[in-house]
């Protein structure tokens, strides 16, 4: 048990990574949403508004957590 | 609903004429929704909790020191949870009835990935039965559908949660005598 290789990265590295595999997970999902929307929905005004609040909450979010890794 | 973007997302035939479109009764998604916002707000207000306590508390000083790292972690907690309440409301807003003066279509929506279209023709309809079970659904007034339709194979379609569910019986049972009269009476004289 001695001999095994240990990784030690520091937290900073750690939760820029998180947020890099948060970032792709929230791309790849956001593109299957628009696609569903943009296809499939029968109101313009229904899919603007859902398009304003899921942007405006998630990209805002995403921030947050673009600026805590900053901070750390 | 967008008239215009509906003909362009269903191919109406010629004169065809929507009566109405409906989709599942509001207290489903206000369920869902409700259920996604209270686990998505629970670590917020978790946190306020422990920064209610004493200036001195050993946990309250340990989150002082990682005010980044928790805003990152409920960051985090709270996209996911906005991506499954935008997951729920893609389901429900997207599943869909279109009661037509000739058929009815059935759109279903389960989250991505699955959706399926059905169109059943009003002549060929046979049975038309209406289940309210429960007692949120009696006092909001919303059940299942179930149509039966002539044919050779098997092909009976249900949906779950519709509203007011005995207008609707009577609306596609109206729109089919209005359909088997214009067509002779017969259901198999479109055929």
């Amino acid at each position: 048990m001695e001999n095994l290789p240990t990784l030690n990265l520091p937290l900073q590295t750690l939760a820029a990574l998180a947020f890099y595999l948060f970032a792709i997970i929230y791309i790849i999902f956001t593109t299957i949403f628009y696609y569903h929307w943009q296809s499939y929905s029968m109101s313009k005004s229904a899919s603007v508004s859902t398009y304003i609040a899921y942007f405006g909450i998630t990209l805002t979010l995403l921030g947050l957590m673009g600026l805590a890794v900053l901070a750390l | 609903m967008d008239n215009k973007k509906l003909y362009e997302k269903i191919e109406l035939e010629a004169d065809e004429t929507v009566i109405k479109t409906v989709r599942k009764h509001w207290f489903t998604i206000f369920v869902e929704l409700g259920v996604i916002v209270f686990f998505g707000l629970m670590p917020v207000f978790a946190f306020m909790a422990i920064l209610a306590l004493p200036a001195d508390s050993v946990i309250l000083v340990l989150f002082q020191a990682q005010t980044a790292l928790i805003v990152f972690g409920l960051a985090a907690w709270l996209l996911m949870s906005t991506m499954a309440a935008a997951t729920s409301w893609t389901g429900y807003y997207l599943d869909l009835w279109v009661i037509t003066d000739r058929r009815i279509i059935v759109v279903e929506q389960i989250y991505y990935f699955n959706r399926k279209v059905s169109n059943f023709r009003l002549e060929r309809l046979q049975d038309i039965k209406v289940t309210i079970k429960g007692l949120i659904p009696t006092l909001l007034n919303y059940g299942t559908i179930r149509a039966q339709t002539a044919g050779a194979n098997e092909n009976n379609f249900e949906s779950h949660a519709l509203p007011d569910p005995r207008e609707l019986q009577a609306l596609i049972q109206t729109a089919m005598d209005s359909r088997l009269a214009t067509i002779g009476g017969l259901p198999d004289a479109a055929f």
